[in-house]
């Protein structure tokens, strides 16, 4: 938890930053007219909004209060919290500078994210990503301008970030202390077991994205690469902890297009991974 | 509820700053990001004042009940890890923290490659071999040339499962980053007649460089001449480098 400290404080600067200086209004203006590019756009948003999974489904929650599309919502909400600068350079020094991860962390993200984009623009085109009946209570990002309300902004949204993040320490460590080593590495070296045990373990463990990475680099020396790339990659878009918010948040039927085509296809590409690395 | 927070981000820094102050910093985090850390302990201390001061001009701020439930939980689980951060002394990690991992298979094995000619002298290490960490940096650069070199390592004495008698493990972890990366190695002592040591004793080796064949592996052996126990190290872990 002290490791990661450094970079969820980076990661609520910026979000604070963004909230304080970008309007939602001039951002969805920005927004094509094509739902392909639209998809596109959203997924490597990012990088304009650099906000964890923590912060990401009520900035999208903003965003589609102002007429942001549900399917670009949704891009948005599994995208942004690996694809931005912050969690990109967590990840590299996590893995000491391999950027052969940070690049298929990244490319296996914005798969994932982009054909459940697409799948729900033909589900749900022109819904608004809010629930009927349910609103964007509480907007959190009014603050006082300058300095003052940068940091008023980013110590709110550290605390909603921290109580997950010690919840994941703590899960994290229990693992690691009583689940036998051994046992792991039985299964941590299979090409496709490893990848469906580490799966479900990284939505369990909800951890923040700019954190995850030095969680996943404890399981390298057990697990395959594939699996760790599907731990980074699934951890950040079905976890328990964003869960009940993003089920609260999107239609249920959206939700468990997330949720299934999600598992499929992190599931195929770190088996793929770990596949195509074991090849002489 | 901002006071609280206030005090939480303070009680933050403080622990960042008592880890510091009391040297126990290494047993966390590894020194490469001393100064993230330290840098962090300030930024929380900034923002922990700003939040405390801003409580108490909005001290009339209503809450909803459901927030202050969220806000009373986060608290607590706060308090938590910052209580103990504070309270207790950190240990290093032991062979407890191995969690049921062979020995064995952490004992360090030469790289294949042909011995060194019979009569010849081992290679002059770089820098002297004064701990574990010059003896693996020399290993990687003499590799089985290296054996009949003069060297000296600590580490947890540890007697396990397939280490024969008259033998033991000296257990060391590498971290990367904090020691929930930490990652263990272990290298072959041969001790004749030595005594058994306490559970993670720390001792210190004095001998000479050997290989010991088992399993079709060549095993980076110490016959010692010399093992002393002696108390924890200012840094117990070595660099991830390894």
């Amino acid at each position: 938890m002290l490791q990661s400290l450094p970079f969820v404080l980076i990661g609520v600067f910026a979000s604070g930053l963004v909230q304080q200086r970008l309007s939602a209004e001039t951002l969805t203006r920005w927004l094509p007219q094509r739902r392909l590019a639209v998809v596109l756009l959203s997924s490597v948003f990012g990088f304009v909004a650099p906000v964890c999974d923590c912060g990401v489904i009520p900035l999208a929650r903003r965003l589609g209060a102002k007429g942001l599309p549900a399917y670009a919502a949704t891009t948005f909400i599994l995208a942004a919290p690996v694809v931005n600068p912050v969690v990109l350079v967590s990840t590299a020094f996590a893995f000491q500078g391999n950027w052969a991860i940070v690049g298929l962390r990244m490319a296996m993200t914005l798969s994932v994210a982009i054909a459940v984009g697409l799948a729900a623009s033909t589900l749900s085109a022109g819904l608004s990503s809010l629930t009927p009946g349910s609103s964007v209570g509480g907007d959190n990002t009014a603050a006082a301008p300058g300095l003052l309300g940068l940091v008023s902004l980013a110590t709110a949204e550290f605390f909603d970030v921290i109580f997950f993040i010690i919840l994941g320490a703590l899960f994290t460590a229990a693992a690691q202390t009583f689940v036998p080593r051994g046992d792991l590495a039985a299964i941590g070296s299979h090409p496709a077991l490893s990848v469906l045990t580490l799966m479900p373990v990284a939505s369990v463990l909800s951890i923040c994205s700019e954190a995850d990475a030095f969680v996943a680099r404890a399981f390298a020396a057990t697990f395959t690469t594939g699996a760790i790339l599907a731990f980074m990659t699934i951890g950040q878009i079905v976890d328990l902890r964003n869960g009940f918010l993003l089920f609260r948040t999107l239609r249920a039927r959206l939700t468990s297009l997330i949720v299934l085509l999600s598992y499929a296809l992190v599931f195929a590409e770190g088996w793929l991974i770990n596949v195509v690395m074991a090849r002489p | 509820m901002s006071l609280v927070r206030g005090g939480l981000l303070l009680g933050f820094s403080a622990l960042i700053a008592k880890l510091f102050i009391a040297g126990e910093i290494v047993r966390y985090m590894a020194p490469t990001l001393d100064p993230l850390t330290a840098l962090t302990g300030v930024a929380m201390a900034i923002m922990g004042v700003m939040e405390i001061a801003a409580g108490s001009r909005h001290a009339h701020n209503h809450e909803h009940h459901g927030e202050a439930i969220e806000e009373v939980l986060t608290c607590v689980l706060v308090i938590l890890p910052l209580g103990l951060g504070l309270l207790v002394t950190p240990r290093a990690l032991g062979a407890g923290a191995l969690g049921g991992e062979s020995v064995t298979r952490l004992l360090l094995a030469y790289a294949p490659g042909p011995p060194r000619a019979e009569g010849g002298t081992p290679p002059a290490p770089a820098r002297p071999i004064a701990d574990t960490a010059d003896l693996l940096a020399y290993l990687q650069q003499a590799g089985l040339s290296g054996a009949g070199q003069r060297v000296r390592a600590t580490g947890l004495a540890l007697r396990a499962e397939g280490v024969g008698s008259g033998e033991f493990a000296l257990l060391r972890y590498a971290i990367a980053h904090c020691v929930a990366d930490a990652r263990p190695l272990a290298l072959l002592v041969a001790a004749p007649g030595d005594r058994a040591e306490a559970a993670d004793q720390w001792v210190e080796v004095e001998g000479v460089l050997a290989v010991t064949e088992r399993d079709g592996s060549r095993l980076v052996t110490i016959a010692a001449e010399r093992v002393r126990p002696i108390p924890e190290p200012p840094n117990p872990y070595l660099s991830a480098g390894f």
